[in-house]
């Protein structure tokens, strides 16, 4: 709009009276033009306040602009780079691969592969509801879950974790925007679950939970390394940018004392005769009792209307038990070495005996007997047994059952191991004697009892039970009784399968040394229950020269009997053993390896 | 020069994705091997496939003399 000014008319021209005249500028009316006029003149700042106002201004915002400059570049320098690092740079964890769980020869009981898992950035995903409707299938998960998974605020979850090739090239070729695939490590047992309660479990996470892979789990994990790398918005590495790299180390192999296919004929041989005894579960122990090798370790238990199945947790050492009557080897035992009793002695014994005001029976009636230390054992008398026990004394049963190494625990250190709870001396009651003499009133593991009847193979030498291989436990070596002694006691319990309570333990060809044990079984209240019982039966073979070991231990089984119920497993096992370990025949009478050699 | 960083970049990433394929390989058929070689298995197809039975008895011999040194 043009501005209109005001002027007068030139003198002599007129009346004096302002007029509008036409000029370059529009003519204002008169009251708009008063009030343009007092505008102008009286509300305006003058030029210069105009110029001191932008000199303040622009000082204040140079000022503002060199403060945060030198904030920036100075004051928080560090934080600002630090923050531009992290933009770009990832540190990306290189899982180690877990070591492998070997058997004796090596073979593979658990070793780790690395399996596809289908994992989603829900801020990537541009249609939840199709895409899950697309997954369902494939995944085998229910569609709403999966939309809400793709619809989380998380930036980072798990579809589905360890799926198999097929199924990931399955969901990779539906190309679903923010559905991707990862590699994670998944434990697997080639073997199934054989000697699985001894090898224990991994975590989702792969991290031990139970067993070896809980005991061992820092030497089996390995170490996990890492790398820093600079990538660009689209997660593309920026070539030649690779800070650090640092290499996983996998986790070491452990190499385990156990032996898969005698593992395996454990676990077959006493699931069959849980079946047949219809017991309620059963644990079997194979050992080298010269070096204390666990060759197999294995529990079972039975199943409602199906096979019976391995148990999920190592029986042999971790559940204790009352052994009963092959706890008589440490009470003859000791008894020999200490001179209470020689193998010429004879005992007249009833089948009966009373000690502090309760009497205890032997398993059978029968009028008294004029028995040797070897028919004790043999016929399994407990009254025999008990008069032998009196005869060591207190303190002497009990520096044996603690030398035998029945009290504590067995070195092994395996999870959940426990304690073996002999009483202590001074809390022993007028019936602990004979109590214990017979193979009540303690608690032990069927570990325990066979490393006592280990400690008579090797000739009076306690050797710590192992595991691992190389691994020589807590306490590896000590002498329990002399040589003459395990010597007496072996031939003791030779008589025992020869002629016996357990002629059902015999191996064709060997000579085997080993004692029955028929236990009544305590109830939750403390208190005996009635008709149950629990069968075992420990030795070894061949009696000349020990090689193998082996405890069987029955629970519930129908006849309850040691020698019944568990000594045919003991056979079996051992009969297999020998076979596979070549372990040498007994000699002919006219053989025997002395003049063999000598001729 | 950044195109031979950028290559040389993207035969590490290569190289390194082939070790872990093959570290992965080996694992799997050692795996395999170990499945392969499992007891049950084993007897499952010896009885199963071959036809195979196990012996009744084991029967040790043992000389009634020893053989005549040479």
């Amino acid at each position: 709009m043009t501005v209109p000014t005001l002027t007068r008319r030139p003198s002599g021209g007129g009346r004096g009276r302002p007029v509008a005249r036409t000029s370059a500028r529009p003519v204002i009316p008169p009251d708009r033009a008063g009030r343009r006029s007092r505008r102008t003149h009286a509300g305006a700042p003058p030029l210069r306040w105009r110029l001191v106002t932008l000199v303040v201004v622009l000082g204040a915002a140079f000022s503002t602009i060199i403060v945060r400059l030198v904030e920036v570049q100075g004051v928080s320098a560090d934080r600002f780079a630090r923050f531009g690092r992290s933009q770009r740079i990832q540190v990306v964890e290189l899982p180690a691969l877990r070591g492998s769980i070997l058997d004796r020869d090596g073979v593979e009981l658990a070793l780790s592969i690395s399996r596809p898992t289908v994992w989603a950035d829900p801020s990537q995903v541009t249609d939840p509801a199709g895409s899950a409707r697309a997954l369902s299938p494939l995944l085998r998960l229910d569609q709403s879950e999966l939309r809400a998974s793709l619809s989380d605020a998380a930036a980072f979850v798990y579809l589905a974790r360890r799926v198999d090739d097929g199924t990931a090239a399955a969901v990779r070729a539906l190309d679903l925007p923010g559905v991707h695939i990862m590699d994670e490590p998944t434990r697997v047992l080639p073997a199934g679950a054989v000697a699985g309660a001894v090898v224990g479990h991994v975590g989702v996470d792969h991290d031990g939970l139970s067993g070896i892979e809980l005991q061992y789990d820092e030497s089996l994990a390995g170490t996990p390394g890492e790398m820093v790398v600079e990538r660009d918005p689209s997660g593309r590495d920026i070539p030649g940018s690779v800070r650090q790299s640092k290499r996983p180390d996998r986790g070491g192999d452990l190499r385990l004392t156990l032996d898969r296919d005698l593992q395996f004929i454990t676990e077959q041989a006493l699931a069959a005769q849980i079946v047949g005894a219809k017991a309620k579960s059963g644990v079997a122990l194979v050992m080298d009792p010269r070096t204390g090798e666990i060759l197999a370790m294995a529990s079972v238990v039975a199943a409602k209307d199906q096979p019976p199945r391995p148990a999920d947790y190592n029986k042999a050492v971790v559940d204790v038990y009352e052994p009963g009557s092959v706890m008589k080897l440490v009470t003859l035992a000791g008894a020999l070495e200490e001179g209470a009793i020689r193998m010429s002695d004879v005992l007249s014994v009833a089948d009966r005996i009373t000690v502090a005001g309760t009497t205890f029976l032997d398993s059978e009636p029968h009028p008294v007997r004029q028995w040797t230390a070897t028919d004790i054992m043999a016929q399994s008398s407990n009254a025999g047994a008990i008069a032998v026990a009196q005869r060591l004394g207190a303190d002497g049963l009990d520096r044996y059952l603690r030398n035998f190494g029945l009290a504590g625990r067995t070195g092994l250190e395996f999870p959940g191991e426990a304690t073996g709870i002999v009483p202590s001396l001074d809390d022993w009651s007028g019936t602990s004697l004979p109590t214990l003499a017979i193979g009540y009133g303690l608690a032990i593991t069927p570990l325990h009892m066979l490393a006592a009847y280990n400690t008579v193979a090797n000739g009076g030498v306690y050797v710590a039970p192992s595991l691992v291989a190389g691994d020589v436990g807590g306490a590896a070596q000590r002498r329990v009784v002399s040589p003459e002694t395990a010597s007496r006691v072996t031939a003791m319990l030779t008589e025992v399968v020869r002629a016996g309570t357990g002629t059902t333990a015999a191996v064709p060809g060997y000579t085997v040394a080993g004692k029955t044990g028929t236990a009544r079984k305590a109830g939750a209240d403390g208190r005996y229950e009635e008709g149950a019982y629990i069968a075992s039966f420990a030795g070894f073979l061949p009696a000349e020269a020990p090689r193998l070991s082996a405890i069987v231990v029955l629970d519930e089984p129908q006849p309850y009997y040691g020698g019944l119920a568990s000594g045919p497993v003991f056979s079996e096992l051992a009969t297999y053993a020998a076979r596979r370990y070549q372990v040498p025949t007994r000699p002919a009478a006219n053989l025997a390896p002395s003049s063999a050699t000598r001729s | 020069m950044h195109v031979l960083l950028a290559q040389g970049q993207a035969d590490v990433q290569r190289l390194r994705g082939q070790v872990q394929e093959q570290v992965e390989r080996q694992q799997r058929l050692r795996m395999e091997v170990a499945t392969l070689e499992a007891p049950a298995r084993v007897i499952a197809t010896a009885k199963n496939e071959l036809g195979m039975t196990a012996p009744p008895a084991v029967v040790s011999l043992t000389p009634a003399t020893l053989p005549p040194r040479p």
